[in-house]
């Protein structure tokens, strides 16, 4: 397996976020590998790509705060950046590319949809069109608590 | 966490891609939100590895200080003094003999009562001042601008001696255990100040953080010190040190009498050095400041108070002498306590450590106080500016600069940097309390008698201190501070008055601003012809007025070249040719733009450069020296406008 040097970590503030985040550190941490955390800001399609959205961004920005916290009590150096795109999805793969990552390690909510379990617009889309290896580090069953998407 | 719209704006477009990945739509883009503000800054990623990553501002709050982390940060200076002020009291007495030794307890009795007194007038101020400046804000709203520049300028001059002391102490422990490392005392000091200097950089709760284990290490090395000791005392019985290999002096060369007594009181009073740094730092305390930083100032006087004493008083039980660059008084009562096992190394180590970081409280301290100066016009405004880890980076650097070449000139040695110390810190003192008595008889509110008295006592008798210490170091260094002081006020008033001068010159006197009818005359000055010069050209016509490029040449084949280029580029202005018989580039021109004024006196001279920018950062010395030298050149020529005009080169 070819070594892994750069982990980017897609975070959007719902709990599983930590549980990728721990393992990205605990995999950075003994392969020497770089940490990105990624938020993005996904912009409604009313409104211009450059519309300026504070609460949007504010939030992003504390959730970020908050991981480099994070990496800050694991010991860990992170990178973290936020951007701005119609789609969550597009975002990360474009980041990954363009940051030259090795591995993508995300969230992955449990969740259904018409009874089977459903993976989710932004995760199909990483996984279908990333690069680079992903892996998904998904809630367990029982304390999943997010609506069907 | 960024509520100010408009910085958001500021942050947003910094980088949009157009790249097409698979399963990419060609108009999908992303924008990258400008995290780090400094990330334009050349060498971003070295500034930011070695200071940290840049906090937001409305981080604040949380870089604040606890009163724990508080106590570390602004009393490792008073609390350190402990550790040497019973010498200083025993060496002062020892010039009339051993026997005289048992007068160092009324004398400590008496420093602690003045420590009390200055602390309580310290307490009064933290209230009365909450946006910090201790000494200096008091004795200036209190006693006039001059008074308060003094105690300003005497407390930064004693903060930087504070850093060099207690930085060139801590390497003489090292070069104690270790005598092979004495040739590299001054860079073994210089190190230490990098590592103090860069983890002030890296904000005020990362270095409270890095120093509050050797503070609370050394608090608790006294006070076991302290417990065994009186434990052995009255349970054991133990009335002696144990013993030194030195011969005690029984010489004696002096009479006790009132001088002696107050030079002995004097030398004692460096246990009141740092006291005043919570006065100053108050806004670094969580809310409510003012409340948390008379608390923690009560604990650290308290402390402060029962280890001087307890010192003192054990020094007395135990007899003991203060053996001169032997061994001081705590590490003889620690060794008397818990003999020369781990227990003794603990106190010997902590107390090496926390000699070393009462430097952080300077660290702590003087860019704050420059800071406050600084918002009141007496230093560069650069000083109130805070950096990208929310503290003030250019009163942190500044501090390490001057305590850097203090190290280097005093060659890290404590025996010739002592006798500048703490002259500073008793005038502050001084005039720190007087301004108190003034405060209080300009309110006269309840208690005003009492509090009158109060700071009264405590001004005059830092006041004799100070005479007393002038008197005694004056000759053996304490002349360059009693010099500085008020050189440094009048640098300070120098400051002051340029500033008043140039806000008188600069605000709008009317409410709208007055159009000025001017013309403008617009020179290009060149070196070759090419895209960046075309490019500025092009620029240069949009200013409006008549436009001319200009070549200086020192031959005339090469003017005629250089005319011909100018003329098959097809750029549609006139150039200017300028003979340059001894071929200066500048001067020849400048000669030209200085005719050009004179003979369009009410016009603007609007001087286009075309500046080349690499797009590697050290290249830029290969390129623009002529053009930063007439910038220079023009600067100080009135009615002269220099624009540049950047070429960013791709590779």
């Amino acid at each position: 397996m070819k070594s892994i040097s750069h982990v980017l970590v897609p975070v959007n503030g719902k709990p599983g976020d930590e549980d990728a985040l721990q393992v990205a550190f605990a995999f950075a941490k003994k392969g020497k590998a770089m940490v990105t955390a990624v938020h993005v800001v996904e912009v409604r399609r009313a409104l211009p790509l450059e519309a300026e959205l504070p609460s949007e961004t504010n939030a992003g920005e504390q959730l970020l705060e908050h991981v480099e916290e994070m990496a800050q009590h694991y010991g860990c150096q992170i990178k973290a950046e936020l951007l701005q795109a119609r789609s969550a999805g597009v975002a990360i793969v474009d980041e990954a590319f363009h940051l030259k990552a090795d591995l993508i390690i995300m969230a992955l909510p449990y969740r259904s949809r018409f009874g089977e379990f459903h993976l989710g617009e932004t995760s199909n889309y990483i996984l279908n069109h990333a690069t680079c290896r992903v892996w998904l580090v998904r809630d367990s069953y029982d304390t999943a608590t997010e609506p069907a998407a | 966490m960024n509520p100010d719209p408009d910085k958001s704006r500021d942050n947003l477009r910094t980088r949009v891609r157009g790249d097409t990945l698979p399963g990419m739509h060609p108009a999908d883009r992303v924008i990258r939100h400008q995290r780090n503000p400094y990330a334009a800054v050349p060498m971003a990623h070295v500034l930011n590895w070695l200071v940290g990553t840049p906090i937001a501002t409305s981080r604040a709050m949380h870089e604040r200080l606890t009163k724990v982390k508080a106590l570390a940060v602004f009393s490792s200076d008073a609390l350190s003094s402990v550790a040497y002020a019973t010498d200083e009291i025993l060496y002062a007495l020892l010039l009339a003999g051993p026997v005289v030794l048992s007068n160092s307890m009324p004398i400590a009795l008496a420093i602690g009562a003045l420590l009390v007194i200055v602390a309580a007038s310290y307490r009064q101020t933290i209230h009365a001042y909450p946006s910090g400046g201790g000494s200096y804000i008091v004795a200036k709203d209190n006693l006039g601008a001059v008074p308060g520049l003094t105690a300003g300028a005497a407390l930064l001059i004693d903060y930087v001696l504070t850093v060099a002391v207690s930085i060139s102490s801590g390497v003489l422990a090292i070069t104690s255990a270790f005598p092979d490392l004495e040739i590299y005392r001054v860079e073994m000091a210089l190190g230490f100040l990098a590592f103090i200097t860069l983890a002030n950089l890296r904000g005020l709760r990362e270095s409270s953080n890095i120093f509050m284990l050797p503070t609370y290490a050394f608090i608790i090395a006294v006070f076991s010190t302290l417990a065994i000791g009186i434990y052995r005392f009255y349970v054991l019985g133990i009335t002696q040190a144990a013993p030194t290999d030195n011969i005690l002096p029984t010489e004696v060369t002096a009479e006790i009498g009132i001088f002696l007594l107050l030079r002995a009181f004097a030398a004692g009073c460096t246990a009141l050095t740092g006291v005043e740094a919570i006065s100053n730092g108050v806004p670094a305390f969580r809310p409510p400041e003012s409340n948390n930083a008379a608390r923690t100032l009560v604990i650290m006087v308290a402390m402060l108070t029962t280890m001087f004493l307890g010192i003192t008083w054990l020094a007395n039980a135990y007899h003991t002498i203060p053996q001169a660059d032997h061994e001081s008084t705590l590490s003889q009562l620690a060794r008397t306590a818990f003999g020369s096992g781990p227990a003794y190394l603990f106190v010997q180590i902590s107390t090496t450590l926390i000699l070393v970081l009462a430097a952080n409280t300077s660290f702590a301290d003087f860019p704050r106080l420059s800071a406050i100066i600084a918002r009141d016009g007496y230093l560069p405004h650069l000083f109130v500016r805070v950096g990208q880890r929310l503290v003030f980076s250019t009163g942190i650097l500044v501090l390490a600069v001057f305590s850097a070449v203090l190290i280097v000139v005093f060659d890290a040695s404590t025996h010739n940097l002592i006798p500048l110390y703490a002259v500073g810190v008793f005038l502050s003192f001084t005039l720190s309390q007087a301004g108190m008595v003034r405060h209080w008889w300009k309110l006269r509110g309840p208690g005003w008698r009492r509090s009158i008295v109060i700071n009264g006592l405590g001004a005059t008798a830092t006041a004799v201190v100070t005479l007393v210490i002038v008197e005694a170091k004056l000759l053996e260094g304490a002349w360059v501070v009693v010099l500085l002081i008020p050189a440094i006020v009048f640098l300070f008033l120098r400051i002051k008055q340029h500033y008043v001068q140039f806000q008188s010159q600069i605000a709008l006197k009317d409410a709208r601003p007055r159009a000025v009818e001017t013309t403008n005359i617009v020179i290009v000055p060149i070196a070759r012809v090419d895209q960046a010069t075309v490019r500025t050209m092009s620029f240069a016509r949009t200013i409006g007025g008549s436009l001319t490029g200009a070549y200086v040449y020192t031959d005339q084949a090469d003017g005629e070249t250089m005319l011909k280029e100018w003329q098959s580029a097809h750029i549609d202005a006139p150039l200017k040719l300028i003979a340059s018989p001894y071929r200066s580039v500048v001067a020849p021109l400048l000669k030209y733009i200085e005719a050009v004024g004179e003979d369009n006196p009410n016009a603007n001279i609007v001087v286009v450069l075309p500046e080349i920018v690499p797009k590697r950062f050290l290249h830029l010395v290969l390129h623009n020296q002529t053009a930063q030298l007439i910038k220079l050149a023009l600067l100080f020529q009135p009615n002269r406008i220099v624009v540049s005009v950047p070429y960013h080169l791709e590779a």
